[in-house]
């Protein structure tokens, strides 16, 4: 019964910053913006609903682990994947963006 | 050897877990399964590791993997919070990070990539060509600037520990390249 209990708020809190994510996704401005919201908090989130998981269930323990692992570790390089699919194909920055050391490297690759 | 046997030893274990039985047999079969795949994963000879060395290495992982868990965890909770706030703080921009890396290990530029793209607000969008820059892209410009530079050469000691590259060792190579 206690461990349902626990089990339950740390399924809340991760219902709480999954929508968090949701919303960075429509509040943020632009492309590698939403990417920070969409990978981060989304980590988290799926992170919390794994140690829940573990509270239901004690026998899972060693698999959630794993994936917990492989999560945490992968989620990263998929948005620097997107990232990198974003600038290569020439996706701009919002403009209010305060610098660009990255302007200089598309000036290299297409020269006018 | 070491390596690659350690390797296929960690392998199996992660395939008894995912496996869910936990039996000498079955540790066995992931050994005869993980061998193969740490055989064409790992280059023994350019990356040369003694035995005396393991338990170092296994340290100065282990810590890394800890720190980098605690780092992703507290920047969610703070990316979800500037999110959720009012003003979002933004001053966004692409900042040009040096890795400040000697040794070409092309390991230790990705590490450190996967490490910035951890933090709250920082997020790795391209390498240079020869793979001694980073270009990050920033939420706050003027507070990313602050750390940068300072996290990365911190990282980089645990990184030369974890593979293997002595700054003595360094400073030899050095020389023999000149």
């Amino acid at each position: 019964m206690i461990f349902e209990i626990i089990a339950a708020f740390w399924f809340g809190l991760g219902v709480i910053i999954s929508i968090a994510s949701i919303v960075g996704m429509y509040r943020l401005p632009d492309v590698y913006s939403r990417i920070h919201a969409a990978g981060k908090i989304t980590t988290v989130g799926v992170v919390c609903f794994i140690i829940g998981a573990g509270f239901l269930n004690p026998q899972w323990i060693p698999k959630l682990l794993v994936l917990a692992t492989f999560i945490v570790l992968v989620n990263p390089v998929s948005g620097h994947a997107i990232a990198k699919a974003a600038i290569s194909t020439g996706v701009p920055m919002q403009e209010g963006a305060v610098r660009n050391d990255y302007a200089e490297v598309i000036r290299e690759k297409n020269p006018q | 050897m070491v390596f690659i046997t350690f390797a296929s030893a960690i392998l199996a274990m992660f395939w008894v877990v995912l496996t869910g039985s936990f039996t000498i047999y079955n540790y066995i079969l992931g050994l005869i399964i993980g061998y193969p795949i740490a055989l064409i994963s790992f280059d023994e000879e350019r990356h040369h590791v003694s035995i005396a060395r393991v338990p170092a290495i296994l340290g100065n992982a282990i810590y890394y993997i800890l720190y980098l868990y605690w780092r992703i965890f507290t920047s969610g909770i703070q990316m979800a919070l500037r999110v959720l706030s009012p003003d979002m703080g933004l001053n966004t921009g692409i900042i040009a990070v040096d890795t400040e890396d000697d040794t070409d290990d092309v390991r230790i530029a990705g590490l450190s990539a996967h490490s910035i793209s951890a933090m709250p607000g920082d997020l790795v969008v391209d390498f240079s060509e020869d793979n001694q820059v980073m270009y990050v892209h920033s939420l706050d410009v003027a507070a990313s600037l602050n750390y940068l530079y300072k996290d990365q050469d911190h990282r980089l000691v645990y990184f030369h520990r974890i593979f293997n590259n002595d700054a003595d060792d360094r400073k030899a190579k050095a020389k023999n390249d000149i």
